[in-house]
């Protein structure tokens, strides 16, 4: 066995030791002799190194990479690097010293479900006591509370086959679809190619394969990627591992990618999963399958044992026994299940079971009992268990379908799959390299020749899944399950596998039983008289590996968790010391604080009054504007607003209400007639982009024969809304038209021209009660034309108002906004009643009649507080004085509520019913959650200015 | 009354790593075009003798300067330089065959270019690789904001909505790097 000098640094639990290139954290740890690497989940149990892949379920530790601690990672799966530093986890004090492993002396308590029956009282100590104890003294690493430093990536590929798994079968299947010109994607999770192929002493199909594939431009090699799910519509999941193996990775390089894969076909090559017998004290670190002893044998030149043994139950543990003797491992004994011809090559003991072991930190001996009751302890320090192979066929099940029996390969294999997928090689219980390769060829056609091999008879095997015994015998070493739990289990009632899962967490965690679940099947179904196949299965579900949330994000992550959009006058606003509200994925100034301002109050009261008194500039280009043009664009917008829009003059905008199919309100903004054929409709910025779309909907879908074309434009054109009774003045000073009342009267629109020349289009419209217009021009031009309207209208105390002060402005004027238009609120009870016109057919007339809408008295009418000194807050609930607060005595609630610097006290809106007899009541605003309630006015809607004169002054 | 400062979409870029480079191309006007199933031969009759030959299904034609690509059913979006005629996109006139609207300020234009091309908009897009060519144009999603993906000579027009350039320029900048970094 050779080892180069191992020149690779690495800590354990602060103990430093040294491993060589190509080492796993597992084979460094093994080679310095390290066997106790772990503390089981319930009962503290001393473990150690169980495999050689992603199926371990014993050796878990924390990984501290760039300085983070990264729990509960497989020590198998980690490549070693300059540098890196483990530490154990789930023991204290100390991994060899465990306080907690008293667990296992009162594991007679801690069977399958006792805390189900051990807690069930007094109920309110589950969450404050039990759930936070049992915790502490189970469960598997501690997640640091700190951000994650690394960065993560995203990415799609699409290919014409993707092959999962680079082993024999994988690598036959690569050669023959490039060969073929056919686009080839070929994923192992492992750093390398050849799947056990590289646990041979015999490497030369191997680099062949790999000289080949090499030739190929068309094939894309992925190793250190995980494929780890199934998705509809031929997508997989995969996580490549870039920088984990590093010990200075570049700063820019993401830790992990997360690709999804899109593929015309998929060809399953996962290999199968060496499958260990329950027998009693099958747990003690120094125990691990065969075949990773013959990976840390062959692949690391890893001598686990001084006295190594094997227990099998199948032709194939024989000639694993025979590698490791020719690798130079001293073996003391295979013990046999089989009664089968005693080999002469090898300590061979046939109809024979390992019945116990011995060694409280590591093993130190085993027992050997024959069938005749004969035993005798045998000294060893390491043992490989082989009870046969199970497929891994994981990735055929993730779409739902159950893989079944086949009692010649003692696994399951997929037998429905979803569509584009085929399974080749071991996965498919085809497990020599010349089964490998024939798979692969019969699944992509192709003729790949088969090399000489010798061959193994999968169905020489007797079916032994536990051997009975007083010491506890572990079926899932993950969740410390063991073959008792399963019987006490099923003892209790659960019949189902499902239950018997989640009774005894059987199959759960990180390794998802990978180890466990045929082992626990076979002993539920010889403890119910039944077969496995009458048994059945759970259900395999993505991911096939732990994948990181880090990955799941990529980038989407912090501030970049969704895309930021900035209103055309952002510099400006932010130059102006803006304080910003996100509005969705927009950012909005919210006010303009002055420096003497301290607090928010006093910059938004100002910017209300300034809209009041003399004028007030304000973005609103993030109100939706869909673009209407077609011949039939008025009796379009006819059917989709619930108001008449066939008649509207050119030049002239009109207020809208658009329904829902169901009847309820779902916008309301305005439409202006540009030309016969051209219309510009707004909508609330909430609903720009479901306005757009239900207006798509109607036409595609309800009327596809009109004449119709949309296309959104709210990014194209910034638009600012000037209002207040100077607006008038500043609006004339850079329009190239006659702003007038007589020559550009209420609700009119024009496109016209900036006295500079530049395009720009002009509404009358008014979203406060006061002389008002909303001006647009070119998106790019948008901030330095908000700093030229404040600059030309400085005399005028021109000034930039936010989302706060218009949220103040139009509660002031009673219109309806967002939290009026709640997907609850008809046109009645906005009071927009009248706007459904029966003179015409709309989207969501017919539906608005309905009884329970037209019985619904609730109107949307104004409150103030009597003592003006009281807030009103969104969301209270009205009452009648004398009233308890109770659902049955509710008469309404109030939707939006602000301060009105205009009235001197808060004001709100609200839905009440019978509202129109309730004017000048007095009721009481309730909100039992914030222990308030306030005494209210009854009133109008309309705070300012009821008649409309200013607006149309 | 003084003429307006322009302000660019993104004032983040250009991102220069490597031989990949993304700019930002404000002097680009847009306009699109629609029109219906009766009317489009009438369109393409005329576009064409107006030197915009109008693509097929995911398709554009056209030049750094000038062309066309598609959008949609009956649905294409025209593109030319902005600074020599500012109106141009406002005034085309299709004769009553399709409705055009202006759309120059409603997107920006982003060109992306350099070796790895193809191993960077595999990390920004669900695209194809094998589709990333000269004469490509599809709409998709960078970084969850939709956009339309148009390939010229070897380099991908990426048309943003306006007010999520920063983000689009954000996440460029992010996938190039990291393609850098791990290549």
């Amino acid at each position: 066995m050779t080892r180069p000098q191992p020149s690779i640094r690495f800590t354990f639990d602060g103990q430093t030791y040294y491993g060589v290139p190509g080492d796993t954290l597992a084979s460094a740890l093994l080679a310095n002799g390290v066997r106790l690497v772990a503390r089981s989940f319930k009962y503290h149990r001393p473990r150690g190194i169980f495999s050689a892949g992603s199926e371990e379920p014993n050796a878990l530790v924390t990984v501290h990479h760039q300085g983070h601690p990264e729990p509960n990672t497989r020590a198998t799966t980690i490549e070693l690097y300059d540098g890196l530093k483990a530490t154990s986890q789930s023991a204290w004090p100390s991994l060899r010293f465990d306080l907690m492993s008293v667990n296992d002396r009162l594991s007679s308590m801690f069977a399958a479900g006792f805390y189900y029956k051990t807690f069930m009282w007094p109920a309110k100590f589950w969450e404050s006591l039990y759930e936070p104890m049992i915790r502490r003294a189970a469960g598997l690493g501690v997640l640091s509370t700190n951000p994650d430093p690394s960065h993560y990536d995203k990415g799609f590929l699409h290919c014409d086959v993707l092959i999962v798994g680079g082993g024999a079968a994988g690598l036959a299947a690569a050669q023959i679809a490039g060969q073929k010109g056919q686009r080839v994607i070929l994923c192992d999770e492992q750093p390398s190619l050849g799947g056990r192929l590289q646990d041979e002493q015999d490497q030369q199909w191997l680099e062949k394969a790999q000289d080949a594939l090499a030739g190929y431009s068309n094939v894309r090699v992925m190793t250190r990627t995980t494929v780890f799910g199934t998705f509809d519509h031929g997508v997989y999941g995969a996580v490549t591992s870039n920088t984990e193996h590093l010990a200075s990775p570049d700063r820019d390089a993401p830790k992990q990618t997360l690709w999804k894969i899109t593929a015309v076909r998929c060809v399953l090559a996962t290999g199968a999963l060496e499958r260990p017998i329950a027998f009693p004290n099958n747990d003690r670190p120094g125990i691990m399958l065969a075949g990773a002893l013959q990976t840390y044998a062959i692949r690391h030149g890893v001598e686990v044992g001084q006295r190594v043994a094997l227990f099998i139950n199948h032709e194939q543990g024989l000639a694993c026994a025979r590698a490791l003797q020719a690798a130079g491992v001293n073996l003391v004994a295979v013990v046999d299940a089989r009664d089968t011809p005693k080999a002469t090559d090898l300590p061979h003991f046939v109809d024979a079971q390992v019945t116990n072991t011995k060694g409280r930190h590591a093993l130190k001996a085993i027992q050997i009992t024959a069938s005749d009751g004969q035993g005798q302890w045998i000294a060893c320090d390491a043992l490989g268990v082989s009870g046969g192979w199970s497929p891994n066929v994981q990735l055929t099940c993730h779409t739902g379908a159950k893989p079944v029996w086949d009692d010649g390969l003692n696994g399951f294999v997929a037998k429905s799959l979803p569509p584009g997928q085929s399974v080749i090689g071991s996965a498919n219980g085809q497990y020599a390299l010349d089964a490998c390769i024939r798979s692969a060829n019969e699944c992509l056609e192709g003729d790949l020749p088969l090399p000489k091999c010798d061959a193994v008879d999968p169905s020489n095997a007797v079916a032994l899944f536990h051997v009975p015994g007083k010491a506890p015998a572990f079926v899932d070493f993950q969740n410390d399950v063991t073959v008792k739990d399963v019987k006490l289990s099923h003892q209790e009632g659960m019949i189902s596998v499902e239950h018997l899962k989640r009774y005894t967490t059987l199959g759960m965690a990180t390794d998802q039983g990978k180890t466990a679940n045929v082992v626990g099947l076979a002993v539920m179904a010889e403890l119910t008289g039944k077969t496995i196949p009458e048994t059945g299965t759970t259900v395999f579900r993505p991911p096939y590996t732990p994948v990181s949330m880090g990955a799941l994000a990529g980038r989407s992550r912090g501030k970049d968790f969704k895309p930021t959009r900035l209103t055309p006058s952002h510099q400006a606003a932010t130059q102006r010391g803006a304080v910003f509200v996100e509005v969705g994925n927009w950012l909005r100034a919210q006010w303009f604080p002055l420096p003497s301002e301290t607090q928010w109050r006093q910059s938004v009261d100002r910017e209300v009054l300034a809209v009041r008194q003399s004028v007030g500039v304000c973005d609103v280009t993030t109100l939706g504007k869909i673009d209407v043009q077609g011949r039939d664009a008025a009796e379009f917008l006819n059917l989709v607003y619930a108001n008449g829009f066939k008649k509207l003059p050119v030049g002239k905008t009109r207020y809208g209400l658009m329904l829902r199919e169901d009847g309820i309100a779902m916008d309301d903004g305005t439409a202006a007639r540009l030309a016969e054929d051209h219309f510009v409709v707004t909508t609330t910025t909430a609903n720009a982009v479901s306005v757009y779309r239900h207006m798509e909907f109607v036409h595609q879908c309800l009327y596809p024969d009109l004449d119709v074309h949309m296309i959104s434009t709210t990014e194209g054109w910034a638009q600012f809304a000037i209002a207040g009774p100077q607006s008038r003045t500043l609006v004339s000073r850079v329009v190239d038209m006659d702003v007038s009342n007589e020559a550009f009267e209420f609700m009119a629109c024009a496109e016209t021209r900036l006295k500079n020349g530049l395009r720009a289009r002009l509404f009358r419209i008014s979203f406060s009660g006061e002389l008002a217009y909303e001006l647009a021009v070119p998106a790019r031009f948008g901030n330095d034309f908000f700093n030229y309207l404040l600059e030309v209208g400085q005399d005028l105390q021109a000034t930039p108002y936010g989302t706060e002060a218009l949220g103040v402005l139009r509660i002031e004027k009673g219109h309806a906004a967002g939290n009026e238009l709640n997907g609850q609120a008809t046109a009645q009870n906005l009071g927009l009643g009248r706007m459904v016109s029966d003179l015409k057919d709309g989207i969501g007339r017919v539906a608005s009649r309905r009884p329970a809408l037209i019985d619904d008295t609730r109107r949307l009418v104004g409150f103030k507080p009597i003592d003006p000194s009281q807030t009103l807050m969104g969301g209270m609930h009205l009452l009648n004085l004398n009233a308890k607060a109770a659902a049955e005595n509710d008469l309404g609630y109030l939707t939006s509520a602000a301060f009105s610097p205009h009235v001197g006290s808060s004001i709100a809106l609200g839905f009440l019913a019978d509202a129109e007899s309730r004017m000048g009541e007095q009721l009481k605003a309730v909100s039992p959650v914030d222990n308030i309630e306030v005494i209210v006015e009854v009133c109008s809607a309309h705070f300012v200015d009821p008649e409309g004169e200013r607006l149309r002054a | 009354m003084r003429n307006l400062i322009e302000m660019p979409a993104s004032s983040t870029q250009p991102i220069v790593v490597g031989d990949m480079r993304l700019t930002m191309v404000d002097d680009c006007a847009l306009v699109s075009v629609s029109t219906d199933a009766m009317r489009t031969a009438g369109v393409i009759e005329l576009l064409s003798s107006m030197g915009y030959p109008l693509p097929g299904i995911e398709q554009n034609t056209g030049s750094a300067d000038q062309g066309a690509f598609w959008m949609g059913p009956h649905q294409w979006m025209l593109w030319r330089d902005y600074r020599s005629d500012p109106d141009w996109a406002a005034e085309i006139d299709l004769q009553g065959l399709a409705a055009t609207t202006e759309q120059t300020d409603a997107w920006a234009r982003f060109d992306l270019s350099g070796s790895a091309l193809v191993s960077v908009m595999e990390r920004l897009c669900n695209l194809d690789s094998a589709r990333i060519q000269t004469g490509l144009a599809t709409r998709t999603q960078i970084h969850h904001v939709g956009v339309f993906v148009v390939v010229v000579d070897a380099v991908a027009q990426i048309y943003v909505p306006r007010s999520m350039a920063d983000s689009l320029v954000h996440a460029v900048a992010g996938a190039i790097r990291a393609n850098l970094a791990v290549a």
